[in-house]
């Protein structure tokens, strides 16, 4: 009787004990790739990557065309990424106010469309479309004459 | 052992209940460890496997088209009082709307034609009238819209007249805007210079060098007397500037210009407040900048005197204005001698409209409509706050998750709802909905299928919300 409740606990205990080995193990994994994903969020080469174009005919004047620059985000990672947002600005490289003499962001109209949530599987990309339009301000713009105006695509 | 079962005993009889006693001898522990953990893995490689959040950026650019100036703007090298002036066309995309012309005679410029960015030539060619005698040359501006496009000068033209206008008493050198100009009298004159005695002669005056676009208000002609002489009283003009000259002219007659001076604002009278027009709810005053300005009755700056104006605001949300972005509230700002503005920021919880208003004594202040939008969603709640479900019917009421910004306000958000693993057959949940005015509905859902202890969830960004606990019978 005793022998056999002897070997139940020793059972009880090992089972016990590769649960928590096992568990630990599966918490480590999890825990890998939730790192590796917040450091995508932060940028890294998980983070999704966006291509835009300008249209192929057409300039920017006050009250002028309404131009459409499409963009493709994709998702580099390894793993499923979640996109819900997609949002262009007329600003610098790194996201920065931009302005030149006589003229700056307020100048231009920009329509970031919403778009339906995507979950992005590895190297899968979602392609939509912004438009830009010049404001005509009641003041002089000339400023704005000639300029390239950067666009900054941000995905999220 | 009698009335025990003794499956796991070495006593147990053999076979099939001895195979059983062996069983955990042989692989017990280390097997139902590993399928333990197995399940485990498989469990945390579940959630693993779930989408994570990320973001990227890229960039383009965007061309800005050129208006293009007209050209070939010609005159003729030698001229009478009435000057032709011609030129090219503006060429390209965007197209003029029309044309306006300067006289350049040394630094001063003045319009010329009759033309103004108000009063555009439609064509290509103008005549300048009453010329004052001396060399000038001609500018054309193309215009489209808020954008304009300058020629480069004519040639020289020589403007030399039998008959001219000559100012014989000049204007003040400097005046108060919207008060009267110094009485300013002319005189018409031969080629030689000496005093035409023609009486009954009709001469008209006007803004000659006009640096800030001023008007000029006031009988704008007057008669000449038996001496050829014509006097222009009550003159005024509303813009302060230095640098304003006033010209006469009478067809037939190379126009006469007077001395410059300069117009000066008058007594402070209102305060002129500018800004952006929108902002997002904040608990700091984060929302600017805005520029509260003393003017005159005419919009001119006034720097005479310091201004202390009292700011305030009808939102009923918690409100603060600062003199620096996130910085410490104050109640006024000072607008000090020598300057004529001031600015501030402003910060409010409450989303919606409201109206910034200012009060300094003796002066008018129009209230500054502005727009507070939500924050970021920090929140996400559902509603009804208890779900009831059967299987294959969609939910009803619909399911309603309510997004709020940290300060309560009805805020945008991209919702997706799954359901706990438990209950695998939702349907309706395919793509997220946008929570308009802070509400996201999901009108669909639907199991199919009986479950037992079902818990929705709510996701946006970094945000969720559990539903309570329910069966789907």
């Amino acid at each position: 009787m005793s022998k056999v409740a002897g070997r139940k606990k020793r059972i009880i205990i090992t089972t016990a004990a590769m649960l928590v080995i096992g568990g630990g193990a599966a918490f480590a994994y999890w825990s890998a790739i939730g790192t590796d994903d917040n450091a995508a969020t932060a940028g890294s080469t998980a983070g999704f990557t966006v291509v835009s174009a300008a249209p192929s005919s057409g300039t920017l004047s006050p009250g002028g065309p309404v131009l459409e620059y499409t963009y493709t985000v994709t998702n580099p990672g390894t793993g499923v990424q979640n996109l819900t947002e997609v949002k262009a600005t007329v600003a610098g490289t790194d996201g920065t106010a931009w302005s030149v003499t006589g003229c700056s962001a307020t100048d231009f109209t920009v329509v970031s469309p919403a778009i339906t949530a995507t979950q992005l599987d590895a190297g899968e990309s979602f392609e939509g479309a912004v438009t830009v339009q010049m404001i005509n301000k009641n003041e002089n713009q000339d400023g704005c004459q000639g300029k390239t105006i950067p666009l900054h695509f941000v995905a999220r | 052992m009698s009335g025990r079962r003794n499956t796991s005993s070495p006593e147990a009889p053999h076979g099939f209940r001895r195979g059983l006693v062996l069983f955990p001898r042989t692989f017990g522990p280390g097997v139902i460890a590993f399928v333990a953990m197995v399940v485990v893995a498989l469990v945390g490689a579940t959630a693993a496997s779930a989408y994570w959040p990320a973001s990227g950026t890229g960039s383009t650019t965007a061309a800005v088209a050129t208006l293009a100036p007209p050209t070939n703007v010609t005159v003729p090298a030698t001229s009478a009082s009435n000057v032709p002036v011609s030129w090219t066309e503006s060429m390209g995309t965007p197209a003029s709307a029309g044309y306006y012309v300067t006289r350049v005679t040394g630094a001063t410029s003045m319009l010329a034609c009759g033309s103004g960015p108000a009063a555009l030539i439609a064509g290509t060619g103008c005549t300048d009238t009453s010329v004052p005698e001396g060399t000038h040359q001609y500018v054309v501006t193309a215009v489209h819209l808020s954008w304009t496009a300058s020629s480069i000068a004519s040639g020289n033209v020589t403007v030399d007249n039998r008959d001219t206008i000559n100012f014989i008493v000049q204007p003040g050198a400097s005046v108060t805007a919207g008060s009267p100009v110094q009485s300013v009298t002319v005189e018409l004159r031969t080629a030689l210079g000496l005093k035409l005695l023609l009486a009954g002669a009709e001469v008209s005056i006007g803004i000659g060098n006009n640096p800030a676009g001023g008007s000029l208000s006031g009988t704008l002609t007057a008669t000449t007397n038996i001496w050829g002489e014509a006097t222009f009283a009550g003159l005024s003009l509303n813009k302060a500037d230095t640098g304003y000259t006033l010209i006469a002219s009478r067809p037939g007659y190379s126009g006469g210009v007077s001395t410059p001076f300069t117009v000066t604002a008058a007594a402070a009278t209102q305060l002129m407040v500018t800004g952006p027009a929108w902002g997002t709810a904040s608990a700091t005053a984060t929302f600017g900048p805005f520029t509260v300005q003393r003017q005159d009755a005419y919009g001119n700056p006034v720097t005479t005197g310091s201004t202390d104006v009292a700011l305030a605001s009808n939102s009923t949300g918690a409100k603060v204005f600062a003199l620096t972005t996130g910085g410490a509230t104050v109640a006024s700002v000072t607008i000090p001698a020598g300057a004529s503005s001031a600015s501030f920021y402003y910060g409010d919880t409450k989303a919606g409209s409201a109206s910034l208003i200012f009060n300094a004594t003796g002066l008018s202040a129009a209230p500054k409509p502005v727009t507070v939008s939500a924050a970021s969603a920090a929140s996400l709640v559902f509603s009804p706050t208890l779900i009831t479900a059967e299987k294959n019917k969609a939910i009803s009421p619909a399911v309603l998750v309510m997004a709020a910004d940290a300060f309560g306000n009805p805020a945008e958000a991209a919702v997706t709802i799954h359901s706990s693993s438990n209950c695998k057959n939702l349907k309706g949940n395919e793509t997220p909905a946008i929570a308009v005015g802070g509400t996201a509905t999901f009108s669909a859902l639907m199991f199919n299928g009986k479950a037992s202890a079902c818990i929705l969830t709510a996701t946006f960004a970094l945000l969720s919300a559990d539903s309570n606990t329910f069966e789907v019978p």
